[in-house]
C-alpha cells in the first residue's frame, strides 16, 4: 500500500497533474501578490473566480469560443474587483466584511444566473461550450519525460508560468514595484513623496481581479466544460494562502503554489487507490496548515507569548 | 492659556459627536442601506417577472404570517444569534476566527453521534450533547489558538484552512465510517449520521412548529456575553486586549491567557451551536450543513457592530428573511436565492464608513461657511 | 537699498480642523540662503503650516507665492518638483528597503521607459554624497540603521529630489549634542552652497546657534519675528508661551534608604535576537531618583521591557526587587508587588485610545488593588479612583465616561501618571513621561514625581530629553549600546560632558 502510494507520488503523470494544476493557484496568486503587497487585506479571490467560471462558461456558451469566455471571466472579474475597491477606497468600508460579503454572495448570484440562463441546478453540462484546446510541441516529443511532463497543455497553463517572471520582474525591477511595497511599508511616506497612493492601490486590486479572473475561466475551460455550483471550493483561498506565506515575493509564491498544486496532484492520482477520496481532498489544507507550521517553528520560544 | 482653548474645543467635538451626530449618522446608515436593500431586492424580483410588492408580502407571509411561519422563523433566529456571537467574542478582541463553520461541523457531528449511539434520560442526554458539542467545537479552535500563541501564526489563514478538513473529516467519518458496510444504494442515506435517539431531541418551543429551546438558549448564551462585557473584570480585560494589546500588556493583564479564553469561548460557542442545530432542527447529522453558517454569523455581528443585544434583533430580521425566502419561493416564482443575494448586499451597504463619510461632508461645510463669510467682509 | 531675495512667501494661510483654528491667517517670508528657524510650542501649528507648504493640508485660504510666483500644488509631488522638500520628524523611511530603494522611491530614473536605471539613480546620489559630503551604506536596510545615519538619508533623499528649500520639522531630538553639531556643519554647508533651510523647533538655544532669523507662533498665530542677535533666550521664552517660563525643577534634599530595585548582570536581546542591553548592573534606593540618558536606540527600551517583565532577559541576568527574585516575574506580579510603569508610547501602551477615560484610568489598578468581588467590575470604587486621578492631576474632562481620545495629550498624560503614582507604588518606571506635551503640564509632572521621590518612592526615569533628567534625578547614568555609564550625581556635570558619554566618549574607561 505505502509502496503504490510512493510509487504513484512520484510518476510522471502525478508531475504533469502538478504542472496544470499550478495554473489556476499562479494566475491568481500572481496578479494578487501586488494587492496583498500594497497591504489590503483581501479574501474576494473566491468571489472573483467563481463569477469568472460561471462567465467564462457563459461567453463560451454564447459564441463558441474560449477566448470570448476568458475575456467575459476578466470582465466580471474587474467588476467585482471595482465594487471591492469602491468599497474599500472610497467608502473605507472594513475590507474582510467586504470580501465575506462578495464571497458569500458570488455562490448564490451565479446559482441563480445558471437556473434563470441554463434552467438547471447543480452543474451545466452544455456541448455548445468550447474549453481551449491542449498546445502541442513536436519539440518535445522527443524527451520523454519532459514531454509527459509539459506537453499538450493549454496555453493559459504555459502563460502561468510566463506570469511569475514577469510578476518578479515588474515587483523588483520597475517603478510600480518598488512603489508597490513601498505603500505596504509605509503609505504615508509614499504619500510625502508624491505618489498617488490610492492609484497605485487601484491598479493592483485591478490586476488582482483581472488574473484571478484568469484562474476562474481555467477551471472551467480546460478540457471538462462544466460550471458546478460553488466549483471554486477554496481554491481561491488557496491563491490568498500561498501571497500571505510566500510574503509577497513571486519567485517563493511560486515554490508554495507548486507545493499546494501537487498536494491536488496527489487528490488526483491517489484516487485510484482505495483511499478514501475525502481524506486526500483534505491534503491541501492540511498542507497550507503544515507550511505556516515549519514556517513559524522559528518563532517557537518554548512559551507562549504574543508579541506586541 | 493656549491649553484651556484647546481641549475645550476638542471636547466639544467630542460631545457634539456622542449626543446628535451619532444619531445622525446611525440613522443614514441603516436608513441608506435598508432603501438600497429594498431597491436592489426589487430590481433583482423584477428582473424574474414578478411584483416586488407580491414578493415582500409573500416573504412576510412567510416568516409572520402564521404560527408555523413565526416558528420558522424562530427556528432560524437561534444559529444564526450562536454564529453571531461566537463572532462578537473573536472579533472584538481582535482575534480573526473565520473558523466558525468548522467549529460547527465539527459540535454537529459529535453531538449526531452521541445523539443516536449513546442512550440516556432525556434531560442528561440534552446537557451532556450540547456540552460535548461546545467542548468539540472548543478544540476545532485549540489549533489556530496554539499555532497563534506558540508559533506567531496568524489565525487568519490557519481556521479558515480547518474549515474544510472539518468538513472533509466529518463527510469521512459519516459516508466510510458510519455507512462503511452498506453500499451507497443500501443505504438511505450517504450524507447523514443516523437519526437520533428521542431522548435526545430538543424539545419545541412552540408546539407544532420547528422552533425549539434552541431559541431560548442563544439568547441566554447573548445576554451572557452582553453581561461579560459590561460588568465583569474579565470582559473588561478581554475588551482591553481586543482594543490595545500592549496597552492590557503593561496594565499586567494575563494577555496569552485572554487570548486563549476568546479563542476557546468562540470555538465553545459554535460547537454548541453546532450541537443545538443537529438535535433541535434535523435529528441528525447532515455533512456540510454548517457549510455557509460562519460566513452568516460574521456578517450578522458586523451588522450589529458587534453588540450581543443587537445581535438578536438583527438575527431575528436576517433569520425572518430566511424563512420568507421560502414562501416566496413556494407563492410565486421568484428564486429564494434572490434573498440570500440581496441580504449580503445589505452587509455590503451596512460596512461603508458613514461615520468618516458624514464627519468629512460636516467639515467641508464649515470651511464653505467660513469662506462665504470672510468674502462678505471682504 | 535692494530688496530681500524672497525665496519663499505665504500669505494669509488659514487652516482649520474641525472647529480647532491650527493656522489663523499666517503671513511668512523666507529669504534665500538662510537658515530660517520657526519656533513655538507643541500644537502652535509649525507643523501644520509646513504640512500646507508641501501639501499634505490643503490650505482653507492664502496664497503660497514661490521665487515671486504664485503657486498652487497639485499634491505633494508636485511641491517636491517645486523644489521643497521636507524632513519630518518621525521619518518617512520604508523599514524594509534598502537605503538606496529608499532614495529613490517616487522618483526614479527610467530605462526603457518601464524599468528602474540603477545605474543612473546610483551615480546621480554618489553625485550628492559628494557634493555634500555624506557617506551613506547604500545596501542595508534601513530598519538597521540608528537614527542619526537615518537623518542623513532623510537629507539625501531631499537634495536627491531636487529640493531648494529643506524644511527640518524638530531634526535634533533624536540626536546626541554631539550628532546634532554634525547636523549643523551639513546645514551650514547646505547654506553655503545656495541651499535654503527652514528649521522647526522648540529648542531655544540651538535655534540661537543656527538660525540667520527667527519666527516665534504661538495658538496658531504668528506672535514676532525677530533675529537671534536682538533677544534673550528669556524674551523669545516669553514669547513663545505667553510667560515668562524657563523650565527649573525645584528639587528636595532626600535621604536615600536601603536599595529596592538592584540589577545584576542584565542582559536583553530585541525581538531579533541582537543583544542590546549588556551586562548592566544598577541599584535604585528608596526615594531616589536615577536618570537614564542616551541616544533613542542605546538599549533603554529593552532595558525597561525587561525590568517590567514585557521581555524576557538571558539566562545570567537578576533583578531584585526588596531582596525578592523578579527576573522572570510578569507584569502583574510586579504590579501586585507595587512597581508602576510608565510607558513613553502614550496611546499606545499608556492608553486604550477606543476606550473611556474609566477604562484607562483603572488598567493596572485593577489588578494590583483589585475589587470587592474576583469576577465584578465594582462601578463606585471605579468612579472613586478615577475621581481621584481627575482632582489629584487637574484632567480637564468632563465626565470619566467620555472617550480617552477627546482629551488633549496633556491631559491624556496627567490620566497616565496619575494612575501610576496613585496606587501607593514603591517603585516607579517613567520613560519619557513629557513627551509631546506643553510646558504647563511639563512643569506639573515634574513637580508630582520630585514630590513622590520625597515620599520615600524609588524612581527610575528614562527619558530621551538629556534636560530632564539632569533636572530631576539625584543619580544620572547613561546608556550607550547597552551598558550604563556614570553620568554623576545631580548637578556634577555639565550637558557637554554627559553628551560626550552618551556619544559614547568614555566608554574605555568604565
Amino acid at each position: 500500500m505505502l509502496k503504490s502510494i510512493l510509487e504513484l507520488a512520484l510518476t510522471a503523470s502525478t508531475f504533469a497533474a502538478t504542472f496544470r494544476l499550478a495554473c489556476p493557484i499562479l494566475f491568481g496568486a500572481m496578479g494578487g501578490c501586488f494587492n496583498h503587497t500594497s497591504g489590503c487585506v483581501n479574501i474576494a479571490y473566491e468571489a472573483v473566480m467563481l463569477y469568472s467560471c460561471f462567465f467564462s462558461i457563459l461567453g463560451s456558451y454564447l459564441t463558441g469560443s474560449p477566448w470570448v469566455g476568458l475575456l467575459c471571466g476578466i470582465g466580471i472579474g474587474l467588476l467585482i474587483s471595482v465594487v471591492f475597491g469602491l468599497m474599500a477606497f472610497v467608502f473605507k468600508a472594513n475590507t474582510l466584511i467586504v470580501g465575506i460579503a462578495l464571497n458569500s454572495s458570488a455562490w448564490a448570484v451565479t446559482t441563480l444566473l445558471m437556473v434563470i440562463i441554463f434552467n438547471v441546478r447543480g452543474s451545466v453540462y452544455n456541448e455548445r461550450i468550447v474549453s481551449f484546446s491542449p498546445i502541442h510541441f513536436k519539440l518535445l516529443e522527443k524527451i520523454p519525460l519532459l514531454d509527459s511532463i509539459f506537453n499538450n497543455n493549454i496555453i493559459l497553463v504555459y502563460l502561468s508560468f510566463v506570469m511569475v517572471v514577469a510578476a518578479f520582474v515588474v515587483m523588483y525591477k520597475t517603478p510600480f514595484g518598488l512603489r508597490i511595497r513601498g505603500i505596504g511599508q509605509n503609505a504615508q511616506a509614499a504619500y510625502t513623496a508624491g505618489i498617488d497612493v490610492e492609484k497605485y492601490r487601484w491598479i493592483s486590486l485591478l490586476l488582482m481581479g483581472t488574473f484571478t479572473a484568469v484562474s476562474g475561466t481555467f477551471l472551467t475551460l480546460s478540457g471538462i466544460s462544466m460550471f458546478s455550483e460553488n466549483m471554486t471550493a477554496g481554491r481561491g483561498f488557496l491563491c490568498m494562502c500561498s501571497i500571505a506565506i510566500g510574503k509577497g515575493n513571486p519567485l517563493k509564491i511560486l515554490l508554495v503554489a507548486l507545493l499546494f498544486a501537487y498536494s491536488q496532484a496527489l487528490v488526483l492520482v491517489l484516487g485510484t487507490l482505495s483511499i478514501p477520496t475525502q481524506i486526500i481532498s483534505m491534503i491541501p489544507y492540511v498542507a497550507v496548515i503544515l507550511v505556516l507550521f515549519f514556517n513559524g517553528l522559528k518563532n517557537f520560544k518554548g512559551t507562549a507569548d504574543i508579541e506586541v | 492659556m493656549k491649553n484651556k482653548l484647546f481641549s475645550f474645543r476638542v471636547k466639544k467635538l467630542g460631545k457634539d459627536l456622542a449626543q446628535n451626530d451619532r444619531l445622525i449618522i446611525n440613522a443614514l446608515k441603516y436608513g441608506i442601506s435598508i432603501v438600497l436593500f429594498l431597491l436592489c431586492g426589487s430590481v433583482l424580483i423584477l428582473l424574474q417577472g414578478q411584483s416586488p410588492i407580491a414578493a415582500l408580502e409573500a416573504i412576510f407571509q412567510g416568516a409572520f404570517g402564521n404560527k408555523m411561519a413565526i416558528g420558522n422563523t424562530l427556528r432560524w433566529t437561534a444559529p444564526c444569534i450562536m454564529t453571531g456571537a461566537a463572532a462578537i467574542v473573536a472579533f472584538k478582541a481582535g482575534v480573526s476566527n473565520l473558523g466558525i463553520a468548522g467549529q460547527v461541523t465539527i459540535g454537529g457531528f459529535l453531538a449526531g453521534l452521541i445523539g443516536a449511539f449513546y442512550e440516556l434520560p432525556p434531560l442528561a442526554h440534552i446537557t451532556l450533547i450540547i456540552v460535548v458539542a461546545g467542548v468539540a467545537g472548543l478544540l476545532w479552535s485549540v489549533v489556530p489558538a496554539i499555532l497563534r500563541l506558540f508559533f506567531n501564526i496568524n489565525e487568519f489563514i490557519t481556521s479558515l484552512m480547518l474549515n474544510y478538513v472539518a468538513n472533509f473529516l466529518t463527510q469521512y467519518l459519516t459516508q466510510q465510517v458510519l455507512a462503511g458496510g452498506l453500499d451507497s444504494w443500501g443505504y438511505v442515506n450517504m450524507e447523514a449520521t443516523p437519526t437520533v435517539l428521542s431522548s435526545a431531541v430538543l424539545p419545541d418551543l412552540i408546539h407544532g412548529t420547528s422552533a425549539t429551546l434552541a431559541v431560548p438558549i442563544a439568547l441566554i448564551v447573548a445576554i451572557a456575553i452582553a453581561f461579560l462585557y459590561k460588568y465583569t473584570i474579565q470582559g473588561y480585560e478581554l475588551k482591553q486586549v481586543g482594543e490595545n494589546l500592549k496597552f492590557a500588556k503593561v496594565g499586567g493583564v494575563k494577555v496569552v491567557k485572554q487570548f486563549l479564553i476568546i479563542f476557546l469561548l468562540s470555538g465553545f460557542i459554535s460547537g454548541m451551536c453546532g450541537g443545538i442545530e443537529v438535535i433541535g432542527t434535523y435529528k441528525k447529522f447532515n455533512t456540510g450543513f454548517a457549510d455557509t453558517m460562519g460566513w452568516d454569523g460574521i456578517s450578522i455581528a458586523r451588522i450589529a457592530e458587534l453588540n450581543p443585544i443587537a445581535l438578536i434583533f438583527v438575527s431575528f430580521i436576517w433569520a425572518a428573511l430566511k424563512a420568507g425566502a421560502m414562501q416566496m419561493e413556494r407563492v410565486i416564482s421568484v428564486n429564494r436565492l434572490t434573498v440570500q443575494i440581496v441580504q449580503y448586499l445589505f452587509v455590503l451597504f451596512v460596512s461603508v464608513d458613514y461615520e468618516g463619510i458624514y464627519l468629512r461632508a460636516k467639515e467641508r461645510r464649515a470651511k464653505k461657511q467660513y469662506r462665504k463669510e470672510m468674502e462678505s467682509v471682504a | 537699498m535692494d530688496k530681500p531675495d524672497y525665496i519663499l512667501q505665504m500669505k494669509e494661510i488659514r487652516k482649520t480642523f474641525g472647529p480647532l483654528v491650527a493656522n489663523d491667517n499666517i503671513s511668512l517670508n523666507i529669504e534665500r540662503g538662510t537658515v530660517h528657524a520657526i519656533v513655538g510650542e507643541n500644537g502652535a501649528g509649525k507643523s501644520t503650516l509646513m504640512n500646507i507648504l508641501t501639501d499634505i493640508y490643503k490650505a482653507d485660504s492664502g496664497d503660497i507665492i514661490l521665487n515671486g510666483k504664485k503657486v498652487v500644488f497639485k499634491n505633494s509631488l508636485d511641491a517636491a518638483r517645486h523644489g521643497i522638500g521636507m524632513i519630518y520628524q518621525e521619518f518617512m523611511l520604508y523599514p524594509e528597503l534598502s537605503v538606496y530603494d529608499n532614495l529613490i522611491l517616487g522618483f526614479e530614473e527610467k530605462k526603457l521607459g518601464v524599468f528602474i536605471d540603477k545605474k543612473a539613480c546610483k551615480k546621480k546620489i554618489e553625485q550628492i554624497c559628494r557634493d555634500y559630503s555624506f557617506d551613506l551604506p547604500m545596501k542595508t536596510l534601513v530598519k538597521d540603521l540608528p537614527v542619526a545615519i537615518l537623518q542623513q538619508v532623510e537629507i539625501v533623499k531631499a537634495l536627491y529630489r531636487g529640493a531648494d528649500i529643506i524644511i527640518m520639522d524638530e531634526p535634533t531630538s533624536v540626536l546626541t549634542p554631539q550628532g546634532i553639531q554634525g547636523l549643523f556643519r551639513a546645514m551650514r554647508n547646505l547654506v553655503s552652497s545656495g541651499k535654503t533651510i527652514i528649521f522647526i523647533s522648540h529648542k531655544l538655544k540651538e535655534v540661537f546657534e543656527i538660525a540667520d532669523r527667527i519666527t516665534v507662533m504661538k495658538d496658531g498665530k504668528i506672535s514676532g519675528e525677530v533675529l537671534p542677535g536682538e533677544v534673550t533666550e528669556n524674551q523669545l521664552a516669553s514669547m513663545m508661551v505667553g510667560r515668562d517660563v524657563i523650565l527649573q525643577a525645584n528639587k528636595v534634599e532626600v535621604d536615600f534608604g536601603e536599595p529596592v530595585l538592584s540589577v545584576k548582570n542584565l542582559q536583553v536581546k530585541d525581538k531579533d535576537g541582537v543583544l542590546r542591553v549588556k551586562g548592566v548592573d544598577l541599584d535604585v534606593r528608596r526615594g531616589e531618583i536615577v536618570g537614564l540618558a542616551g541616544v533613542a536606540g542605546s538599549g533603554q527600551q529593552q532595558l525597561v521591557e525587561a525590568l517590567f517583565g514585557l521581555r524576557a532577559p538571558e539566562t545570567g541576568s537578576a533583578v531584585y526587587f526588596e531582596d525578592t527574585d523578579i527576573t522572570r516575574a510578569t507584569p502583574r506580579q510586579r504590579r501586585c508587588m507595587g512597581i508602576g510603569y510608565v510607558p513613553q508610547d502614550r496611546l499606545g501602551a499608556g492608553a486604550n485610545g477606543q476606550s473611556s477615560i474609566w477604562e484607562t484610568a483603572i488598567m493596572g489598578y485593577h489588578v494590583a488593588h483589585g475589587f470587592k468581588s474576583r469576577f465584578l467590575l465594582n462601578f463606585r470604587q471605579i468612579e472613586e479612583f478615577t475621581g481621584r486621578i481627575v482632582d489629584n492631576f487637574a484632567v480637564k474632562c468632563q465626565k470619566t465616561s467620555d472617550k480617552i481620545r477627546s482629551l488633549s495629550g496633556g491631559n491624556i498624560q496627567k490620566v497616565v501618571v496619575g494612575r501610576e503614582f496613585l496606587q501607593d507604588n514603591k517603585l516607579l518606571i517613567i520613560e519619557d513621561p513629557t513627551r509631546g506635551i506643553d510646558v504647563g503640564a511639563i512643569e506639573f509632572i515634574w513637580k508630582k514625581i520630585i514630590d513622590l521621590a520625597a515620599g520615600g518612592v524609588s524612581v527610575l526615569l528614562i527619558s530621551h530629553e538629556l534636560n530632564e533628567v539632569m533636572q530631576l534625578a539625584d543619580t544620572i547614568k547613561v546608556v550607550y549600546e547597552g551598558q550604563l555609564y556614570d553620568g554623576g550625581a545631580h548637578g556634577e556635570l555639565t550637558e557637554e560632558e554627559i553628551g560626550l558619554i552618551m556619544m559614547g566618549g568614555k566608554s574605555d574607561e568604565k
